[in-house]
């Protein structure tokens, strides 16, 4: 198998060239040591020899090299989870994704006729299959909808991603991919199909390779890519479907968080149970369902509400354990199954034949199998018991009725009738939690108790409770568990709507037995004269003071002043007996689980008084020899177990989730020295125990100790406690489901049952925290309906986009940032923050490029967020005085600008300033709702002024489930081949319009743009709004004219300094140069030299204007060719086109004339 | 939604509303009563729940017989103050926002003015002394939790005054406290306002005479507070906390009456700090890791810790402790498994939690 130990090759090339390999070092070594070096030690024996040479070299490299081990160390470690894996895991999901026509249904027929040796004709549902000792797996193919690609990634273990070799990777591998992002990633393997198609071995290499990187690029570097190459009579070769089978099994599996929160299950089988009668009346009418399935995640606790994926949220009417239809072959060593154990459970694929109800078992015999044999004798035994059962002689209720059980050995046959109803009542799901208040316990059996202390009273039965006997002792003990419970239990703390008549009779009988009154007068006298003012400390009163503090009676508590009352409390001080209270504290109670305790011990019966049990000598015998069994297997179940946990000790333990029972996983007693082991680390701690470490021996030893206490329990308590494990196969029954949940039942689209947490069921705003997706075309558009996909629900929702500015301020955004997170709010059932969201805007099948429009995480859960968008007041100046102005037009009332004194404002040119006040109607000649503001200075009559305000947006609640299942299913329209192309970037996706939806299936909540195109309306716009090109006269200053007079005054420095235009030349420019006879040899060579330059270039320059007009006449050709080609090309296509509407037309003419 | 019937258990009823998200509504309040429906200090409470939590909806019919509440969002804050009237104690109200608090968005600071001492709800000195390092060792802590009294307040005008922090908890660790241990110490507070500060020292004289029997190490402290500090009712009074060498504490309370004439000899500083030991005694003598006042408490604890094993030993059974094993079946759907064990005459009760997360913390 695949986990033998690896074995090197001995004979071979491989071997061969080991060996070579070896001697060569081995000779490198000795040579460089220069000593006799061994083959395998050379370089320890160098080492040891040598040691100087080993020492680190570069104390700053050895430094950075432990700094980076460090590192990998941290890296390495994660947060450590509580592992809580069950004992007998569910099958694991394993799916099977991939574009229609690349071969799922015909991998999962290999798969199974690999696992269980038998042919599958049709798949459609979870087909489970046992694949190994210890492992079992469910088969199923992802449905084509996006809505079932997003619940399959919800549920999914391990996915099988097919890609179609010959055509390369398609939209939805890469979508599908996305949607296990969010929701967790699953395993993901990958699987190579229709690679026979190839006849160019080099090509088909090249692809092979190509597609790998490609796949690694999304999953991981190395991630498992398989070929299958090719198929053999409608099936892929056994020798790699057996390979692909192995990969499987030993596929560890990360536990993700969500499902380790929340209880599911994938329905495996769907059952109208509605009585027919109804359905023939009212074909419309509410559906009673029951869905089975193996139960995964956390446990499924009872009384909580479920969520079908594409139906809604129902409560579960009932929840009941079947036993295990796929059960693992037994714990007996061998090397593998036999033919017996290899079992298959498809009930919706139709194979098996066989069906396990709550109350029956059905044998589907198919009609070909049939064929009665007459009154020939049956050959053998086992023909002649079938023979039997197919002609019963009395109706099974009959026959039970006839039929008698003997009990005891020596006592008496029962018949049926002479069952009492309470065992009866007492066999159903909520055990002793639904038993009737104080009818459980007998007024019997605590006499002594009472007796012995007076200060702890013993107050089992909630019957003693109410007649009052002790109203003062606030106190409640009694030594038996079961009694306790039934007392605390028996009592809901609900009012049911049906119970309330009852505890108003119960209300009665107990004032009528405290004797007040009769009827007649207690029409008039106050039932109380104050409810806080007598001290009731009965459980039930539904009166009864909220308070934590029960009166103590004062006498009694005097009793403690009394000489020695004191004393008998010494051994609960230091000062007293350490022993005795070292014995108290490790005092546990005695073991008695549940019922377990009343059938073994004494008992009384509560009628007659008559008492049971030990005192009777053959009753003791046979109590003493059923323990002495029952003790005897527990001890053989504990020797199984304990090797069991060593052989797996001894392999090694290995995170992730395991089949079968590890290192933290025991039953039964000796799981409390389990738990000490546990305690003590699984790797022995040495001499440095880390943190991390510790932590996660710590988390060990709790779930252990959990562990052992839930096994302790009675089965019924147990459920009670924790709920229904996960692996229990399960059925849930719901009523009132909608009948169009039956009428388009499809068991192709497999149906995911979510168990919700309390405070899922609300509704409320989320924020989202929500990013566009790369490859999304468009931008999304605030308020534009989306459809989201967080937890287990999928729902239509409007959400409003916002931006957190520096002041924590949530700005409204019109569309999503096109590289950047942004704020989402949006109305919907809640889910805890941290859950991941999926977010698409478009369902249909039929488009072309990326489906999913943005992808994030919940952020946190607010019933009224803030968002704001900016508001922009706009008035006018009228009247101005120096820095005040009173400003109209931006406010309608006096009542609407009182509100905004005080407001900040500012012009268009950046003066400041402040609104003051008010005006009154008419003042200063200003409309209403003028407002007089002053500015850090004086404004314009021209100038904007502006008012920055935030108003707060309304958030729009629309929750539309996504109940695909409740609709007929789409018509299937040819879907464009969506590729996505190795080389092509995600941006070279075509962003074709989307078409309207498919007919059928369900429609949501359309956009705004789709809206529009329905309607054929464009984007409204405003002539206001519009650009227009801005005309802007140059203005024109007037020269400065400073009088004479103040010029005259002005200081020299500000004076204008402006120069009359010069009539003559300056003296520089008049004076003549004389060179130096040097210097005129210096300047008559420099221009010889610029001379010759300027000749070059003129020369340059002339050649390459006869290059260009040469280039300009070949290009000239070129276009006048090209233009030539285009014309004729043209000319060709529209022909082409138009011949072919031509012939579209005829066809269509002759079709209508049919 | 669930319904019940009936004033009893309001606060918890409340408190698991908010925490599990349900909705509930309460019917039959108080309705044979001669002054039917809710009470001012329930109407206070809603009000200060109003106050603590964000979109939560609470309906109230005209007589007051019967109340809708749709939990909000615990937000938590600072700066907070609300008036706790003189109904009932402070100490009525604090059961509601530590619990509450810890599962809110912002760290809870809150200050309170009524009743800090009476005889109906624990005191704010047993708040101080035992629940608040118990409530510390339930959900993991070491810091933050903090009640400081500011003013003293005694029946029936109060006029004290407390200032209340409470951090957040994430997720809260699994409960185990099965060993009870023996009492190493007692320690107590003497409190006395508006009357002789000489009452103090007698109710500390009055405590030491019954337990210094049995211990020597037993250290009362006196509070005396006068002028504002004193709220503006006399009164006196002794909260007891024995610890025990596992840590555990046990508390126990007497409180002078709260009208002194007519009383003498019951109000007798002596007799109240006597009545406080034998309560402590008491306590002491049915066992279990926390004393009957705080059953309740640990159970909640309990049941809204993580989804592993919780076990608590816990003596004979109280009222309140038996109605909110009932609440914790009904809103979270936690049973626990009752061991009695006979020769102590506790009980061993062991939950498997909820894993109840704070649905309020945004995510950063």
């Amino acid at each position: 198998m695949a986990g033998d130990k690896h074995k090197k090759k001995t004979k071979g090339k491989k071997a061969a060239k080991r060996s070579a390999a070896k001697q060569k070092k081995g000779l490198a070594a000795g040579t460089g040591g220069g000593g006799d070096g061994g083959e395998g030690g050379a370089a320890p024996a160098t080492k040891q020899r040598n040691p100087k040479a080993f020492t680190v070299k570069s104390r700053g490299r050895a430094k950075l090299q432990r700094a980076r081990t460090a590192e990998k160390e941290q890296k390495r470690m994660h947060v450590p989870v509580v592992e809580r894996a069950p004992e007998e895991p569910p099958p694991f999901v394993v799916l099977v994704q991939g574009p229609p026509g690349v071969g799922k249904s015909t991998l999962i027929r290999c798969l199974v006729k690999h696992c269980t040796r038998q042919s599958l004709s049709e798949v459609k549902g979870p087909i489970t299959v046992v694949a190994g000792k210890t492992r079992r797996l469910t088969f199923v193919e992802c449905p084509q909808s996006l809505a079932g690609m997003v619940d399959a990634a919800k549920y999914v273990d391990l996915v099988l991603l097919l890609v179609d070799g010959a055509f390369g990777f398609e939209m939805e591998t890469f979508e599908f991919l996305n949607i296990l992002q969010v929701h967790g990633f699953s395993k993901v393997m990958g699987v190579l199909t229709h690679l026979d198609g190839f006849r160019d071995v080099k090509r088909l290499k090249k692809t092979k390779k190509a597609l790998k990187h490609r796949f690694w690029a999304e999953i991981y570097q190395g991630a498992k890519l398989f070929y299958l190459s090719g198929m053999r009579n409608g099936k892929y070769l056994q020798r790699e479907v057996l390979n692909l089978a192995r990969f499987i099994a030993v596929q560890k599996f990360r536990p993700l968080s969500w499902r380790q929160a929340h209880p599911f299950l994938l329905a495996d089988r769907f059952e109208d149970i509605t009585p027919p009668e109804r359905v023939r009346a009212d074909p419309k009418c509410d559906r009673e369902v029951t869905v089975y399935g193996y139960a995964r995640g956390c446990n499924l606790k009872l009384g909580a509400r479920m969520h079908l994926a594409g139906v809604g949220d129902y409560p579960v009417a009932e929840v009941s354990a079947l036993p295990d239809p796929c059960p693992l072959p037994g714990a007996a060593k061998k090397r593998s199954l036999n033919e017996r154990e290899r079992l298959l459970y498809a009930p919706m694929s139709d194979v098996g034949g066989l069906l396990y109800d709550k109350d029956a078992v059905y044998i589907d015999v198919p009609d070909w199998k049939l064929s009665y044999s007459g009154g020939t004798a049956p050959a053998d035994e086992g023909a002649a018991m079938v023979r039997g059962l197919q002609a019963p002689g009395a109706a099974v209720d009959a026959q039970l009725a006839a039929g008698r059980i003997r009990l005891f050995g020596n006592g008496r046959a029962l018949d049926s009738a002479g069952v009492p109803d309470d065992a009866a009542a007492s066999s159903d799901g909520e055990g002793f939690s639904s038993e009737e208040d104080g009818g459980a316990v007998g007024p019997s059996g605590r006499e002594g108790d009472d007796s012995t202390s007076d200060d702890s009273e013993g107050l089992g039965g909630a019957a003693r409770w109410k007649v009052g006997l002790q109203e003062r002792a606030a106190a409640l003990f009694s030594a038996r568990g079961g009694d306790l419970a039934a007392h605390i239990y028996g009592v809901p703390a609900t009012a049911e709507p049906q119970g309330q008549d009852a505890a108003a009779l119960r209300g009665h009988v107990a004032k009528n037995k405290d004797g007040e009154s009769d009827s007649d007068e207690e029409l008039f006298v106050p039932r109380q004269r104050s409810s806080s003012g007598g001290a009731a400390c009965d459980a039930e009163d539904p009166e009864a003071p909220d308070t934590v503090r029960d009166a103590l009676d004062e006498a009694h508590l005097a009793g403690w002043g009394d000489p020695g009352a004191a004393e008998r409390l010494r051994d609960r001080f230091v000062t007293g007996d350490w022993e005795a209270a070292a014995q108290r504290s490790a005092a546990e109670p005695a073991a008695e689980a549940g019922g377990d305790g009343d059938v073994f011990g004494e008992f009384e019966d509560v009628e007659t008084g008559e008492r049971f049990g030990s005192g009777d000598a053959a009753t003791s015998a046979a109590l003493a020899a059923m323990e002495a069994v029952s003790r005897e297997e527990l001890a053989a179940k504990r020797a199984a177990k304990k090797a069991a946990f060593d052989a797996e000790y001894d392999a090694g333990g290995s995170a992730g989730v395991r089949d079968r029972p590890a290192k933290a996983r025991r039953h039964g007693a000796d799981a409390d020295q389990d738990a000490d082991a546990a305690a003590e680390g699984p790797e022995a701690p040495g001499d440095e125990e880390t943190y991390y470490d510790a932590m996660k021996r710590e988390m060990g030893g709790r779930e252990a100790r959990t562990r052992a206490a839930l096994d302790a329990l009675a089965p019924e308590q147990r459920v009670a406690m924790e709920g229904h494990r996960p692996g229990a196969y399960l059925r849930l029954r719901f009523s009132g489901m909608p009948c169009e949940l039956s009428a388009h039942w499809d068991p192709a689209q497999p149906l995911l049952v979510g168990g919700l947490a309390p405070a899922e069921e609300k509704r409320g705003f989320m924020q989202l925290r929500l990013k566009r997706h790369r490859w999304f075309s468009r931008v999304l558009k605030n308020r534009d309906p989306l459809t989201f996909s967080i937890g287990w629900r999928r729902f239509q929702s409007v959400p409003v986009y916002a931006i957190e500015d520096q002041n924590a301020r949530h700005r409204m955004l019109k569309y999503t940032p096109e590289h950047a997170h942004c704020l989402a709010n949006v109305y919907g059932a809640l889910a805890p923050p941290g859950t991941g969201v999926l977010a698409i805007q478009s369902l249909a099948a039929n488009q072309q490029g990326w489906r999913i429009a943005a992808t994030g995480a919940v952020l946190g859960l607010d019933p009224a967020p803030a968002v704001v968008k900016k508001l922009k007041l706009v008035g006018t100046p009228f009247k101005i005085a120096h820095r005040t102005a009173f400003v109209g037009g931006m406010f309608t009332s006096q009542l609407e600008a009182a509100k905004f004194e005080g407001a900040a404002v500012r012009t268009v040119s950046g003066i400041r300033g402040t609104i003051k006040k008010a005006l009154r109607p008419s003042v200063g000649g200003g409309r209403d709702g003028s407002v007089r503001v002053t500015f850090e200075d004086k404004p314009l009559l021209s100038d904007i002024v502006f008012l920055r305000a935030w108003v707060s947006v309304e958030l729009p609640r629309l929750y539309n489930p996504l109940t695909d299942l409740l609709a007929p299913a789409p018509v299937p329209r040819p879907a464009p081949k969506r590729t996505s192309g190795l080389a092509e970037d995600g941006e070279g996706f075509a962003a074709l319009p989307a078409p309207a939806d498919a007919p059928g299936g369900w429609v949501g909540m359309r956009t705004v743009a789709q809206l529009r195109r329905a309607a054929g309306e464009g984007a409204p716009r405003q002539a206001d709004s519009l650009y227009r090109p801005v005309e802007r006269r140059p203005r024109r200053f007037n020269p400065l004219k400073i009088p004479t007079a103040l010029q005259a005054a002005l200081p020299f420095k500000s004076k204008p300094k402006q120069e009359a235009p010069r009539k003559r030349k300056s003296l520089e420019a008049r004076r003549a140069v004389v060179l130096e006879p040097g210097e005129r040899r210096a300047v008559s060579l420099v221009a010889q030299l610029n001379a010759l330059r300027n000749a070059r270039a003129d020369k340059r320059r002339a050649k390459q204007a006869c290059q260009r007009e040469k280039h300009a006449r070949v290009v000239e050709a070129e276009e006048a060719w090209r233009a030539r080609y285009n014309k004729e090309e043209r000319k060709k296509r529209y022909l082409e086109a138009g011949q072919a509407e031509k012939r579209a037309k005829r066809a269509k003419a002759s079709r209508s004339d049919d | 939604m669930l319904r019940f019937r009936g004033s009893q258990h309001l606060r918890q009823r409340l408190v698991c509303a908010t925490l599990s998200g349900r909705l509930i509504r309460i019917d039959g309040i108080r309705e044979r009563d001669e002054s039917p429906g809710l009470r001012d200090y329930e109407a206070n409470l809603l009000r200060l729940i109003e106050k603590l939590t964000n979109g939560c909806v609470v309906e109230i019919n005209e007589t007051g017989t019967s109340l809708r509440y749709k939990p909000g969002f615990v937000t938590g804050g600072s700066g907070l103050v609300h008036d706790c009237g003189t109904s009932r104690g402070i100490g009525y109200y604090l059961e509601v926002l530590v619990c509450l608090g810890l599962f809110g968005k912002k760290p809870l600071a809150i200050t309170l003015r009524g009743v800090t001492n009476d005889a109906l709800d624990p005191s704010v000195d047993v708040w101080r002394s035992a629940t608040l390092p118990l409530v510390r060792q339930l959900a993991g802590m070491e810091s933050g939790l903090a009640l400081k009294v500011l003013r003293r307040g005694a029946r029936p005008d109060g006029g004290g005054e407390v200032h209340l922090t409470v951090p957040l908890a994430a997720r809260l660790p699994p409960v185990s406290m099965a060993d009870e241990g023996m009492v190493k110490r007692i320690r107590g507070v003497a409190y006395s306002m508006r009357v002789s500060p000489q009452a103090s020292n007698r109710l500390v004289d009055g405590a030491r005479g019954v337990l210094n029997a049995l211990l020597a190490d037993v250290y009362v402290f006196t509070d005396h507070m006068a002028g504002a500090e004193a709220g503006s009712s006399p009164g006196y009074g002794l909260a007891l906390v024995a610890e025990t060498t596992a840590g555990r504490l046990l508390s126990a309370e007497a409180v002078s009456p709260a009208q002194l004439q007519g009383h003498e000899e019951a109000a007798m500083p002596e007799a109240v700090g006597r009545s406080a030991a034998h309560a402590l005694l008491e306590e002491i003598s049915r066992g279990g890791v926390v004393d009957s006042e705080h059953q309740g408490l640990v159970l909640l604890f309990c049941a809204m810790g993580p989804v592993e094993l919780s076990e608590v030993r816990l003596g004979p059974l109280t009222p309140h402790a038996v109605r909110t094993l009932r609440h914790l079946k009904a809103f979270f759907g936690v049973t626990f498994n009752v061991r009695p064990e006979a020769a102590s005459r506790t009980i061993f009760l062991s939950c498997i939690g909820t894993g109840l997360r704070n649905a309020s913390k945004r995510l950063t």
